[in-house]
């Protein structure tokens, strides 16, 4: 079975003045597979968002690629890429969303250009159902707690039935219960849908959803490998490494 | 860990004498009682047999005057004695659960390793320090699951899913936070590192600026 999503030594660094830059991605490596979920834990300002920017198509590498079901994402026209955005690639992100409508015309109305107007809003309803957010429904933005909105931001995220689920920094400011119940949803979208969910992680406390943990700092993605043996006793003592370097 | 486990060490007789006081049993179905309650391996196994020989040194349980349920006993296994807390044992576990928990010291091998390398072999330091890196990942997923189990466990009372939950969410926490450490260690050693060879190449090639 091929990845979902397969990043191959994707590089991305900012420039910053005429002498310096900021790497914030080196020789990134990854593969998402259809049905599991895959967390990436990082501290504030090392690469989150760019990495999720990047595997959206939002953001052009430096170097390497960036391959979704097949396709490299750079290759396509940016139409198609754009609209890839739209259905097949769902981001999940907390924010307020710009036009101040109850929440299920919110979250129907990205769906408006490609449904019709009933076929849009029973989505809408389903995916909120999904989530289990159904009651927040008439609700504004403004009158919803941190895990309902997390809840609808989730729902306007697997709306759309993406392929590839993109999830950033959602339950930071969770409970421990409200989080759980949030890796739930995520595992369940994976597992029952075949989604490949990709969740960005950091602040505080664990993401407890995933299949798979990799770890971002200074720009180095580390990942264990799919199938990993049972190592946690992979430390030796650095004299018997110098005995070993001098011998 | 070996702070984890010499921490587990110094409880588990008290754990053990809890799930006695809760029900009698054998030291068996004991090692089985310790993993569901106290999630991914913080024990190895027969670590109740050797709680429950501390625990009848100091009289804390005896071997209780009734037969191992039918249900439990291993086919063809020999029978199996089932302790039981004795009224001391009660009194000891309610002190132990009342008295404040202490702080456990962060003594252990990585940070050892750490205070006493040197710094010409930063390279190979960078390389365990993303093993272990790696290894933090793997603990947090396998917490993770267990914490997924938890949710899932049909037969469980709201109270014991809960207890369950906070439990394994400490230990998913714990992991967590050592993930972060150690990718802050490694960013600054990989920093160090590439300034050791951006200073290394400059003077080799070219004179001090200015």
């Amino acid at each position: 079975m091929d990845p979902v999503l397969s990043l191959r030594e994707v590089s991305l660094s900012f420039p910053r003045g005429r002498r310096h830059v900021v790497r914030v991605l080196a020789d990134v490596s990854l593969e998402v597979y259809a049905g599991e979920s895959v967390t990436v834990l990082a501290q504030r300002a090392q690469g989150k968002t760019s990495l999720l920017r990047v595997v959206a198509g939002m953001e052009r590498p430096d170097r390497g690629s960036v391959v979704f079901a097949g396709e490299d994402l750079w290759r396509l026209s940016d139409r198609r890429r754009s609209r890839l955005l739209g259905s097949e690639i769902g981001v999940v992100e907390l924010a307020a969303p710009q036009l101040d409508v109850p929440v299920l015309t919110g979250v129907a109305l990205p769906l408006l250009d490609r449904h019709g107007r009933r076929d849009a809003y029973a989505r809408a309803k389903r995916a909120l159902a999904h989530v289990g957010a159904s009651e927040c429904a008439r609700q504004h933005w403004g009158a919803l707690a941190d895990s309902e909105r997390a809840l609808v931001a989730l729902a306007h995220g697997i709306a759309r039935e993406p392929r590839l689920l993109l999830v950033d920094d959602l339950a930071t400011t969770l409970g421990i219960e409200e989080r759980a119940d949030i890796a739930e949803l995520l595992g369940a979208l994976a597992v029952e849908r075949g989604i490949a969910v990709l969740v960005c992680a950091g602040g505080s406390g664990p993401e407890p959803s995933s299949d798979r943990v990799a770890s971002l700092g200074g720009g180095r993605l580390l990942v264990a490998p799919p199938a990993p043996a049972e190592a946690t006793n992979v430390l030796d003592f650095p004299g018997e490494h110098r005995r070993r370097a001098s011998s | 860990m070996a702070s984890t486990v010499q921490q587990s060490e110094m409880s588990a007789g008290e754990i053990v004498l809890g799930l006695l006081i809760e029900q009698p049993d054998t030291c068996y179905h004991l090692d089985k009682r310790i993993a569901e309650r106290l999630g991914s391996a913080q024990f190895s196994r027969g670590a109740a047999s050797r709680a429950v020989e501390r625990l009848l040194e100091r009289r804390f349980v005896r071997p209780a005057d009734v037969e191992e349920p039918a249900a439990l006993r291993v086919v063809g296994g020999r029978k199996k004695t089932v302790y039981e807390a004795t009224p001391s044992g009660v009194d000891h576990f309610e002190r132990w659960l009342r008295a404040s928990t202490q702080t456990p010291p962060v003594r252990e091998e990585l940070h050892a390793k750490i205070a006493l390398w040197g710094p010409t072999e930063l390279p190979r330091l960078i390389e365990i320090v993303r093993e272990a890196e790696l290894a933090c990942t793997l603990q947090l997923r396998d917490a993770n699951r267990g914490m997924r189990a938890d949710r899932q466990a049909g037969d469980a009372s709201e109270w014991e899913r809960t207890m369950q939950l906070i439990v394994s969410a400490g230990e998913a926490t714990w992991w967590d936070a050592r993930i972060k450490w150690l990718q802050d260690v490694r960013m600054y050693l990989e920093r160090e590192h590439s300034r050791q060879q951006v200073e290394a190449g400059s003077r080799r090639t070219r004179a001090p600026a200015r």
